[in-house]
């Protein structure tokens, strides 16, 4: 048994050197995030590769429901502020899985309906 | 010790990577990542490196692959397996029949992990043409560390306890 517990040295390296790359833009993300405002926020919903849609989240006031019938069936809802995959047909899930999107930089990815849904922060446009 | 014995091996191991990799996606995965998962198909992957040749391991990856696409993510998520799990078999073979000496089987494991993911994100950024994916890529990676060290562990119990029972004797001069 002590044997198999045993790691070697290119393990220790490899874990360090990857641990290392992954978790600084990790903070990166976390530390640029905080303190900022929630102002000017853009949905842009992104289906094969093309931006089809742009959503000022400020200015919806209805629920706004966007469709998608060619493919991957999906459904995506815009509220004031958030928006989110409501329905997608396929079988993982992981886009409505992924909730509400609420502050930049919020992304949620449907890989089988090449539907990606992001948030974006306009910067002085007011 | 004959051929036959050979190609029943491959394909319990075959049979073992496919029910693995099936019963795995009936698990539930508490991040809605895209692209995580244990990857448990790749224990049988390491014991296919440790004791066979590399087109035998191909092969069992390639029929992996196909039957697991077809069961359960559907057949245009096959090409996400296919390469991520091709490259990552590629890495984890050269590293153990070259670089054993630096890297544990659950290194050389952590190794495939990694290179499945960053494979993945690769194949999914031209899909949907957009790179925007690879804001996933540091979480996949940590992601891929634990999971590759789960696998990893487990193949390394497993190979030692298989080349105890001499399961593999003498299968290469096939």
């Amino acid at each position: 048994m002590k044997a198999m517990r045993r790691f070697k040295k290119g393990d220790i390296v490899l874990v360090l050197f990857i641990g290392i790359i992954a978790i600084i833009p990790l903070l990166w993300t976390y530390l640029g995030d905080r303190g900022k405002q929630r102002e000017n926020l853009t949905a842009v919903v992104i289906r094969d590769g093309k931006r089809v849609k742009e959503i000022d989240l400020n200015k919806v006031q209805e629920s706004q429901y966007i469709r998608f019938e060619e493919g991957i069936k999906t459904t995506i809802l815009a509220e004031k502020g958030q928006i989110k995959f409501l329905e997608a047909d396929c079988p993982d899930q992981i886009c409505v899985k992924t909730g509400l999107l609420t502050k930049p930089a919020d992304r949620a990815v449907c890989l089988p309906g090449k539907t990606i849904v992001l948030i974006e922060e306009d910067e002085g446009n007011n | 010790m004959n051929k036959n014995r050979k190609y029943a091996l491959i394909i319990i191991l075959v049979t073992n990577a496919i029910l693995i990799s099936f019963l795995e996606s009936l698990i539930p995965i508490p991040v809605p990542i895209p692209g995580v998962k244990l990857g448990l198909g790749n224990i049988i992957t390491m014991i296919g490196i440790a004791f066979l040749g590399f087109k035998d391991v191909l092969f069992i990856v390639i029929v992996r692959s196909f039957v697991v696409a077809i069961l359960t993510r559907g057949i245009m998520m096959l090409v996400f397996s296919l390469t991520g799990g091709l490259l990552s078999a590629l890495v984890m073979w050269l590293l153990y029949k070259k670089f054993s000496k630096l890297f544990s089987i659950k290194g050389i494991s952590i190794a495939g992990a990694i290179v499945h993911s960053t494979a993945q994100i690769v194949v999914a950024s031209m899909i949907l043409g957009q790179v925007v994916v690879m804001f996933y890529l540091p979480i996949l990676l940590i992601s891929s560390i634990i999971t590759g060290l789960i696998t990893g562990s487990i193949a390394e119990l497993t190979i030692n306890e298989v080349r105890k029972k001499e399961v593999f004797k003498n299968v290469n001069q096939f």
